[in-house]
């Protein structure tokens, strides 16, 4: 006879298990990058060669790196701030106006993402070559805004459910023109999630490379620098480069999650956690 | 226990009416609106309409020329190509699915109820990291670990097991899509286990529901919508992803995304790399109306 | 104080779906301070948005200081509101929230912060200048939605339910600031409530709407002692209400004809044999007997006593007449204190004829 003491400890060992062998799994690509890019070896491979910098200098003397780099940079920056506007000028209409076709108006921006970037990016190269605009880097730029507006609408209008429906309106009265009222009062009250927009919108567009890899013609980012780095021979340098944008990716991830205080909340009632398995 | 009371709505008497705008009452949405619009229309929507009117078009010569001839469609839709890349994009995309889910549920659940409040936050935020960095960078990790002289043979090796073929087959591609899916169906899933109303969960209890049972009958059809969210979402990232396919399985067989680019990279074959295109997303819009249609259907039933 | 400061006439304000405001007329002399009561929906608080320009009228026109405000947006009018949510903006500090009104205006920051200062000490609020709007109390609070209303000196202050949210010992204390700053800043308030201690405690002239119209204006012991109409009556709570039939007239007085009985009513206004008529009898004006004392002289009606409810010495009777309308009396503890009242026991009510008010309108 098993007692259901022991089938309840086996239940908790079991779900304990599982969520440390998720971690591990979701840790481990990202851990294996950074640990062999510090490897002296030539192939990642155990046993570890040692440490060395060797890579990480390699990589960047590479001047084609750089030059990646510097265009994600770019890239990168111009998403940020274009998609935080756009974002929040389509999450504020959605808050505050009430007009025939809203709803198509907030899928217009919020349905990028669910496009898989393989056809968007072939879409964005066909239409763009179209009217004359490929083979640029602000045509990544254009073309990222129009996927990342999405995260950056959702963060802000999230934000702008928090808004006081009095204080717009309380603003006028005390003087404000609608303009003064947006700029003095509605995206003060933003700011919080202006920032974590920007630096989401940011990793969004620093992490992609179908769309730029197809609009950006000869100007490669730097995901783009690694898909054609991976797709040719093995190269040594890609965990160096890896573990910097990884590193830019999660310090953009982690800036983005600070200025956002979106957690999973209980609705009603004490957030009570169950005690038997 | 009070009942829930939810916020009153606000009634048409506080909202304010467009005309509180001096001058032109709708300068202010247009002037916000418009630059919205017409960037999402120009870089978005555009596009995507061309991608269906290029479908039409030929390629003579190299060159794409307005037309409208249904070849391109007859070519690629009565292919076995694109009915081999077809099948087997659902098979791995279905696949992925279930395998998300069934792995999800039970670490969302593990995430929901058993984490105090404070390491289930940091659990929920360690979890977005992935989903917004580098999954192409991740892939090549996998590749790393499970290649032919990979980490995961060299440590079977020590331990005197023989290698293993890890890379290149069903698992290594599933392993690779897992990493793309199983974070996001996590963080749907544990945000809409949180928010369960406990009540109801108490309420079974009291019931004397037994722990599986409140699972069963309880949890899981609260949350209903979430699974269909975290499902189709899967599905969508695991059916349209590129990178995935090209690393894990070097492209063999061919997934649609894989066969879109090689039709592309082959020949400026645009029209017909449309097709596919065009195709693909028709079958997501099939796929999220079913979800649609799953959640609404339970709804109906449980309302009536 | 003859000409009105402000002049509703005939405004109307239509949403799809709901009629709000039902052309009303109303003057406001200036330095006035008026209620404006009424349950909820009854279109109170649009006539003040509408006032303040924050909703645009369907009909009918507003003139403020013999302006008229129509085509005015709300930021170019000068009629600042106190809110019920006080819309505090809590990403400023609480001077900088009193200095935006003059911010809107372009003030250097130096004079935006003098003249803030100088608010919050006038109200109380001094050395709080800094403080973030989360870290005052209630009470503290609604001062810094007063001193941001009134920082730029205007003839007029809409207030909008403002003490709704405070506790009991607190909102009276805030009707004691009010009540001061009304007297020393001379300027017209308009205060829309549906508390009756506040507007009569407050308001020089109470008007009491119901769906959309003006049901009654005026001073507050004429609204309370000579209601216009049934409505007015019920809604100030202490009143009895007879309905019936006029069915004869003798000198000043009428005789009406209700379920409960014939009863004698001064008649001050013109009054037909034939015609419908309602009166009432305030609580506080109703004698209680004992049934077993047998039927007091002059008008009564006899009843079961339902239920005593204790608001400080005074009681409140609640009885049931034999036709089954409930009667409310107001007594202090002490006068019926012989009468043992309790729950079942059978009563007469009676009252003086003149006590008795014929209300002029039926409707």
């Amino acid at each position: 006879m098993i007692s259901p003491r022991f089938v309840r400890r086996l239940s908790r060992l079991l779900q304990y298990g599982l969520l440390s062998l998720f971690f591990a799994f979701v840790a481990m690509p990202m851990a294996v990058i950074v640990v062999f890019s510090f490897d002296a070896n030539r192939f990642p491979s155990i046993p570890w060669g040692g440490f060395s910098l060797v890579w990480h200098e390699a990589a960047w003397a590479d001047p084609m790196i750089r030059e990646a780099f510097v265009n994600s940079i770019w890239v990168g920056l111009g998403t940020a701030v274009l998609s935080t506007a756009i974002g929040f000028a389509a999450a504020y209409i959605d808050f505050r106006h009430r007009f025939f076709g809203k709803r198509l108006f907030v899928f217009a921006v919020a349905i990028p993402p669910a496009v898989p970037t393989t056809i968007l990016g072939m879409a964005m190269l066909a239409f763009v070559s179209r009217i004359g605009l490929s083979g640029r880097l602000e045509t990544i730029v254009a073309c990222h805004v129009a996927v990342a507006s999405s995260f950056a609408m959702a963060l802000i209008r999230l934000r702008l459910g928090e808004f006081g429906r009095d204080l717009e309106p309380a603003a006028w009265n005390l003087g404000a023109s609608p303009w003064a009222g947006l700029r003095f009062v509605v995206l003060p009250f933003c700011r919080p999630a202006l920032i974590a927009a920007f630096f989401l919108s940011a990793a969004v567009s620093f992490d992609e490379y179908m769309i730029a890899w197809f609009v950006g013609g000869v100007h490669e980012t730097l995901p783009v620098r690694i898909l054609n780095q991976l797709q040719g021979q093995v190269n040594p340098k890609i965990n160096a480069i890896g573990a910097g944008v990884l590193a830019v990716s999660l310090v953009l991830v982690f800036l983005a999650r600070r200025f956002t205080n979106l957690r999973p909340e209980p609705m009603h009632g004490p957030d009570l956690r169950g005690d038997s398995a | 226990m009070p009942p829930a009371s939810p916020k009153p709505p606000i009634p048409d008497a506080f909202r304010p009416s467009a005309s509180i705008y001096s001058g032109s009452p709708a300068a202010m949405p247009v002037a916000l609106g418009l630059p919205v619009l017409a960037w999402q229309a120009v870089f978005f929507l555009a596009p995507l309409v061309f991608l269906v009117v290029i479908t039409f078009w030929q390629v003579r010569s190299f060159r794409l020329e307005p037309a409208f001839v249904l070849d391109n469609w007859t070519r690629i839709l009565w292919s076995t190509p694109f009915h081999r890349a077809l099948g087997h994009t659902l098979q791995v995309a279905a696949t992925t699915t279930v395998l998300a889910l069934l792995l999800a549920l039970p670490l969302a659940y593990t995430i929901a109820f058993r984490l105090s409040v404070r390491v289930r936050d940091l659990a929920v935020s360690l979890l977005a990291v992935p989903v917004f960095s580098s999954y192409m960078l991740r892939i090549y990790a996998w590749q790393v670990v499970l290649g032919a002289d990979g980490i995961a043979n060299a440590v079977l090796g020590a331990v005197g097991l023989p290698k293993l073929q890890l890379l290149g087959g069903a698992f290594s591609l599933q392993v690779g899509l897992l990493t793309l899916t199983l974070p996001v169906a996590v963080l749907i899933l544990v945000f809409a286990m949180v928010g369960v109303d406990r009540t109801l969960i108490e309420a079974a209890e009291n019931l004397g529901c037994r722990r599986a049972q409140v699972i069963t009958r309880v949890l899981i059809p609260s949350i209903r919508p979430a699974i269909v969210l975290a499902g189709t979402t899967t599905f969508l990232l695991a059916f349209g992803d590129y990178v995935g396919p090209l690393f894990m399985t070097g492209s063999k067989p061919p997934t649609l995304s894989i066969l879109l680019v090689d039709t592309v990279k082959s020949g400026s074959q645009w029209p017909r790399a449309s097709v596919v295109g065009v195709s693909m997303l028709a079958i997501l819009v099939l796929v999220f109306a079913l979800g649609r249609l799953a959640g609404s259907v339970r709804i109906r039933r449980r309302a009536s | 104080m003859t000409s009105s400061f402000v002049a509703l006439k005939g405004l109307d304000k239509r949403y799809p779906g709901h009629h709000a405001v039902r052309g009303i007329d109303l003057d406001i002399a200036a330095g006035e301070f008026v209620a404006i009561m009424g349950p909820s929906g009854c279109g109170k608080s649009t006539t003040l948005r509408l006032l303040a320009g924050l909703e645009e009228p369907t009909g009918g026109s507003i003139a403020i200081g013999g302006r008229d405000q129509a085509g005015i947006p709300a930021h170019l009018r000068d009629t600042p509101m106190v809110w019920q949510s006080l819309a505090l903006f809590p990403f400023l500090s609480v001077a900088d929230n009193v200095a935006f009104p003059l911010r809107m205006k372009r003030l250097g920051a130096k004079e935006r912060r003098r003249r803030a200062l100088e608010w919050l000490d006038r109200l109380g609020l001094a050395g709080m200048a800094d403080r973030d709007i989360a870290q005052l109390s209630g009470g503290q609070r609604q001062r810094v939605a007063l001193a941001r209303a009134l920082i730029t000196q205007p003839s007029i202050l809409l207030l909008d339910e403002p003490l709704s949210a405070l506790d009991a010992h607190l909102r009276v204390r805030m009707q004691t600031e009010l009540s001061r700053l009304h007297r020393q800043l001379g300027i017209t308030f308009v205060y829309v409530t549906h508390a009756q201690s506040e507007a009569f405690a407050l308001a020089d002239r109470i008007v009491i709407m119901s769906e959309g119209r003006i049901r009654q204006v005026g001073r507050p012991q004429d609204v309370y002692r000579a209601p216009a109409n049934p409505f007015v009556a019920e809604f100030m709570g202490m009143n009895n209400l007879f309905r019936g039939v006029c069915r004869g007239r003798a000198d000043d007085m009428a005789t009406i004809e209700t379920p409960a009985g014939h009863y004698a009513v001064p008649a001050r206004r013109p009054l037909a044999v034939g015609e419908p008529a309602a009166f009432v009898v305030a609580a506080d004006r109703i004698t209680l007997a004992r049934a077993e004392d047998g039927p007091p002289s002059g008008p009564a009606v006899r009843g079961t006593v339902l239920g005593l409810e204790f608001v400080g010495s005074t009681q409140t009777i609640f009885v049931e007449t034999e036709g089954g309308q409930e009667f409310r009396v107001q007594k202090q503890q002490h006068e019926i204190e012989a009468l043992d009242l309790v729950p079942g026991r059978a009563v007469h009510l009676a009252w003086e004829p003149r006590h008795a008010w014929l209300l002029p309108e039926t409707e």
